[in-house]
């Protein structure tokens, strides 16, 4: 009993005598949670502030990912003390193919080798499958092949669908007109009323002295998830009406676009 | 004898976010360096880091063989304070000593605290300056890249829009874009346009929550200093919402 009380005493001053860096648990970390096989993967070590090297083997056998870190007490020590804040090991890989993967953590203190602490295996996923127009598809930015520097997009929100056009008037000044309105087709097409907005400056107070003017109406018909007419009725006679072809130029990442069969 | 194939290109380092804000993490990437068989990140005083990458031959021949896909090397700082950092690149080729290959500085501005976590998309959507309502600000994350578009005034009242790309930060809850402006000559006889794009700054977005942010931007001009407004959200992404979890 004696023996065991004495082996426990001697344990617990070891601990509180340890240095700052053997006290604490270094755990992998691996952000985001359900990678996808498009996404940046970030691997941190936790309470890993202050190491004073670091080491990141990938290329050694396939999916798997070797990390050590090696921590130096003077160095460690005096970092704490200049860098309270000073961030936790993190390194980016990736975009990884679909499968599995592991990592494995190594941690050095102050020459004596490297010790496995941690491990870690992570599944990178296919993203899932885009929607349909009439889900959201819709949403996204788009260009006039014959224009290609003059942009619409698309955002449809939880009341109605907001329609951004960025282009020139006819003497080439930069015009955008933006406008609110209801789908129509089964969610592939959209017609909004539209406004443009002039500008005073701004007021003493420093608050914009702007007005809203109606602009028109812009209707936008999709053919597909990558093809759409624009037509457009302007009130303003120096806008008049007209129609283009556009093409889409960039999807929303967590909605996409599918066309059905 | 020819030089081996991971001995033949050169290695540049390429630090990002342009506008690196004080609650970033801060990329530094290595072009041309895949396959590299040993990474090493130094810190060795409170502004500089080291970065030393060695090739063996062996494993980084099978390398580019097997994986010619294989990421460049890559890694984060930070969230590093106010100031400005510098960063060298020291290549190794076989335990033959570490050569100087470059170096490059950085700044580092005072941003105000991020969103916790937005990750899930919550940045997408419209936004307006809470001091100018009617000039709006517009957030599309893509499959590749994050687009910003604000739709403004100039300084004589004429109608702006300026447009970027660039990447997230903080989890989702920022975004730094290098920014163009476009301008038209109308357009030619054959029916297409007549247009020039122009590199106009950076814009970037930090978001506080899911409805309130800060614009901070820089122009391409000497001397230029940095803007910044508040905005408040309008408009989420009716497929996508925004959650604030701390």
């Amino acid at each position: 009993m004696r023996t065991k009380l004495l082996l426990l005493i001697t344990v617990a001053c070891a601990l509180v005598n340890a240095p700052a860096w053997a006290q604490v648990e270094r755990k992998l970390v691996i952000e985001p949670g359900l990678p996808s096989s498009h996404d940046l993967i970030t691997i941190s070590v936790s309470n890993s502030r202050c190491f004073a090297n670091s080491v990141v083997l990938q290329a050694t056998e396939p999916n798997t990912i070797q990390i050590r870190l090696t921590f130096l007490l003077q160095y460690e020590e005096q970092c704490l003390r200049d860098n309270p804040n000073a961030p936790n090991f993190a390194t980016i890989v990736g975009p990884l193919a679909p499968g599995e993967y592991g990592v494995t953590l190594f941690l050095n203190f102050g020459g004596v080798g490297s010790n496995f602490t941690d491990e870690l295996n992570f599944t990178v996923i296919q993203p899932p499958p885009p929607v349909g127009l009439s889900e959201g598809g819709i949403n996204g930015l788009y260009h006039d092949p014959q224009a290609p520097h003059r942009y619409l997009y698309v955002l449809e929100t939880d009341y109605t669908t907001l329609v951004v056009w960025n282009t020139f008037d006819p003497e080439g000044n930069q015009l955008w007109v933006y406008g609110v309105g209801d789908r129509l087709n089964d969610g592939q097409s959209v017609v909004a009323d539209t406004y443009i907005n002039t500008s005073g400056g701004f007021l003493p107070n420093g608050e914009a002295d702007d007005d809203v003017d109606r602009w028109g109406v812009i209707r936008v018909d999709m053919s597909s998830c990558t093809e759409a007419r624009v037509t457009y009725q302007s009130d303003l006679p120096e806008f008049g009406s007209g129609e283009f072809s556009v093409v889409r130029l960039a999807y929303s990442k967590q909605i996409g676009c599918v066309d059905s069969e | 004898m020819s030089d081996p194939t991971w001995a033949q290109p050169e290695r540049n380092l390429v630090i990002g976010p342009g506008l690196a804000g004080s609650h970033d993490l801060i990329t530094i990437s290595v072009t041309n360096s895949k396959c590299f068989t040993l990474s090493d990140v130094h810190r060795s005083f409170n502004d500089v880091f080291q970065v030393t990458l060695t090739y063996l031959f062996e494993p980084s021949e099978r390398c580019l063989e097997e994986n010619p896909d294989a990421p460049d090397f890559k890694t984060t700082v930070g969230p590093l304070p106010p100031g400005t950092y510098q960063v060298g690149l020291f290549i190794n080729y076989g335990g033959r000593g570490s050569d100087l290959a470059d170096s490059r500085s950085f700044a580092v501005i005072e941003t105000p605290r991020p969103a916790a976590d937005l990750s899930d998309g919550g940045i997408n959507g419209l936004y307006h300056d809470v001091q100018a309502p009617h000039r709006y600000f517009y957030v599309l994350e893509t499959d590749y890249t994050t687009l910003v578009v604000w739709n403004t005034f100039d300084s004589k009242g004429k109608q702006r829009w300026i447009y970027g790309v660039g990447d997230l930060l903080n989890n989702g809850s920022s975004v730094v874009a290098e920014a163009f402006i476009n301008t038209s000559g109308g357009f030619l006889p054959n029916g297409e346009a007549d247009d020039d794009v122009e590199p106009w700054g950076l814009i970037r977005l930090d978001l506080q929550s899911c409805t309130e942010g800060t614009v901070t931007f820089r122009r391409n001009v000497p001397g230029a200093g940095l803007g910044r407004f508040s905005v408040v959200r309008l408009a989420y992404s009716k497929q996508i919402g925004c959650v604030h979890s701390e």
